[in-house]
């Protein structure tokens, strides 16, 4: 595990920006969207990107939200949101 | 754990026999010993004297303990950064954006970013960049995908009918010195099959200031990466009448390679088939041989033949070539990936490292840097070999890939395997075998989808059929 913290991930020019949503925020985006939790795209709790993220605000529960802002060819920066799930 | 190998084990602890009798009434493992308290122990009929000290002797408790706390101390001790770097906006842009808001159309900000770079010297007068901005939208909401349209049907069509020209067997000299990499239709089955290993794994490793400028250091960089063997560096002779092997390096191999006499000398002691026979001299090392077996000798040979001197694991070669586009200088091209070894050798820019490994950059990088990845890879494939397919098709299949958080194939056991719903798994492979499943179990398939609405021979859910929509004709109003 500390092997893998080595290296802050987020830095790789592959990775884009990774933040954790609160609760608060979490909520306003599924009403914003009009979804649930489970229709959103999952990431794992094991996942490097989360072990980062872990790493700046402590340990991060399933069911939390993860906002990703990609950079993107054709729409200059689009936002993602993932949620978090047992790895 | 057999019995036997637990009163092996507690004998080496130095527990006393009686005692060992004693714990072997109640308890079979080791781990079962380690877990009970002392007044499990007391209850077995020990002494307090006795039973304290046979906890100590086991030990597991505490010896488990600490080393795990150690661990989070590491942890704490780097503390990662957030990495953000939001997009700036030009003036003209912001004023766009501005006007846009002001006007409530909703125009991508690609889109804006396209006009500021068009107009960027010219000056258009507020009324008229408004009449552009309103046509700019009205064009954008005409080209935008409708609801219910089957994005998915037209991404397998677009990407599957330039595959059908796609020359079969290509292999091809990646502009780099004789490195071979898979490209072509099997390399793009091989992305969308999300295999463990590709068939042609490869790296690029982008060097750090000193190094990218210097040929010495970009060398002494890359022989850390690349493996060596114990060949590479010197010759082995078999000394049969002496029963040993002499092993005589090549100094100007070795300098080149930046490994000492007692470099070899460490490692050839951790292999096993040799361990504690390696005796080094002033020029060469000799491997007495401890058994007069000729077997041996043989075996001796062998192992230490191919023993890994230096280098990163799974990296057969490292070429060094210098970046003539760009200026990331000196650049090293390898066969064999290992990205998490990579990363941690000084003086590679662990920001850049890339690898077309997409599983590995799951494991090392995350599921999102496999989304890019597999985007990247797809569309160098593609256009490689003259196919220009809009990328937006290829991203569908990536986030498809990615969409449970890790890398899941398209076909049988990805994708399509999972698909809920029977109809639609017996349409696509291996029909009898789900029909069968489904019935023993009783799956009920709701006809969400569109196989199983073919099949059914209903209206699919897609585009017109999606929606219901009821005709009220003009005079029956109320």
């Amino acid at each position: 595990m500390a092997d893998i913290l080595t290296f802050n991930v987020l830095e790789h020019s592959l990775v884009p920006e990774h933040y954790l949503l609160t609760d608060e925020e979490a909520d306003q985006v599924l009403s914003k969207l009009r979804i649930t939790r489970d229709q959103l795209p999952k990431i794992r709790r094991t996942d490097p990107g989360i072990k980062v993220l872990e790493n700046i605000y402590g340990p991060i529960d399933e069911g939390k939200l993860v906002k990703i802002v990609r950079k993107s060819e054709t729409a200059e920066e689009f936002v993602v949101y993932r949620l978090v799930i047992r790895g | 754990m057999a019995r036997k190998d637990t009163i092996k084990a507690l004998e080496r602890r130095g527990i006393e026999p009686e005692a060992i009798e004693l714990l072997m009434t109640r308890y079979a493992t080791l781990g079962e010993i380690g877990s009970a308290s002392l007044e499990d122990l007391l209850s077995l009929g020990f002494d307090d004297e006795k039973a304290e000290k046979t906890l100590a002797l086991i030990g597991k408790r505490t010896g488990s303990r600490s080393p795990r706390a150690k661990k989070v101390e590491e942890v704490q001790a780097v503390q990662m950064e957030l990495v953000s770097n939001p997009r700036s906006f030009t003036e003209v842009e912001t004023n766009i954006l501005a006007m846009v808001k002001d006007m409530g159309l909703q125009l991508p900000l690609k889109t804006v970013a396209d006009i500021a770079k068009r107009i960027r010297d010219v000056k258009i007068p507020e009324p008229k960049m408004r009449a552009i901005l309103q046509e700019a939208n009205k064009k954008y909401l005409a080209h935008i995908m409708d609801a219910n349209e089957s994005a998915g049907i037209m991404a397998a069509q677009s990407i599957g009918e330039p595959g059908t020209q796609m020359t079969m067997r290509t292999f091809h000299y990646a502009g780099v010195a004789e490195i071979n990499v898979t490209l072509g239709l099997p390399r793009l089955i091989e992305i969308v099959d999300a295999r463990r290993v590709p068939s042609t794994p490869t790296m690029v490793i982008r060097l750090l200031a000193p190094a990218k400028e210097d040929e010495g250091i970009a060398r002494m960089v890359s022989s850390q990466i690349e493996v060596t063997n114990l060949l590479d560096i010197s010759s082995i002779e078999t000394d049969v009448t002496n029963m040993r092997l002499r092993i005589s390096p090549d100094q100007r191999k070795m300098d080149q390679k930046g490994i000492s006499m007692e470099d070899i000398y460490e490692r050839l002691n951790k292999v096993r088939a040799v361990r504690g026979l390696v005796e080094m001299r002033e020029y060469d090392l000799i491997i007495q041989s401890d058994e007069m077996s000729f077997k041996k000798l043989q075996v001796m040979s062998d192992a230490i033949r191919n023993a890994k001197i230096k280098g990163i694991d799974g990296i057969t070669r490292a070429i060094i070539k210098m970046d003539d586009k760009g200026d990331d200088g000196y650049v090293i091209y390898t066969e064999g990936s290992n990205l998490k070894e990579v990363l941690k050798v000084p003086m590679v820019d662990t920001r850049r490292v890339m690898t077309n490994s997409i599983q590995e950059i799951a494991e090392v990088l995350g599921i999102e840097a496999a989304r890019n990845s597999i985007i990247n890879e797809a569309r160098g494939t593609l256009s490689e070999q003259g196919m220009s397919v809009d990328i937006r098709h290829i991203m569908l299949v990536a986030d498809l890939m990615t969409n449970d958080g890790d890398v899941k194939a398209i076909g049988r056991h990805g994708i399509s395997g999972k698909k809920s719903s029977v109809l639609a798994r017996a349409a696509f492979e291996i029909t009898a075998a789900h029909l069968l499943h489904a019935a023993i179990i009783g799956e009920v398939d709701h006809l969400d989808g569109v196989a199983e609405n073919i099949i059914v021979g209903q209206p699919v859910t897609l585009g017109t059929g999606a929606v219901k929509l009821v005709y009220t004709p003009r005079g029956n109003k109320q």
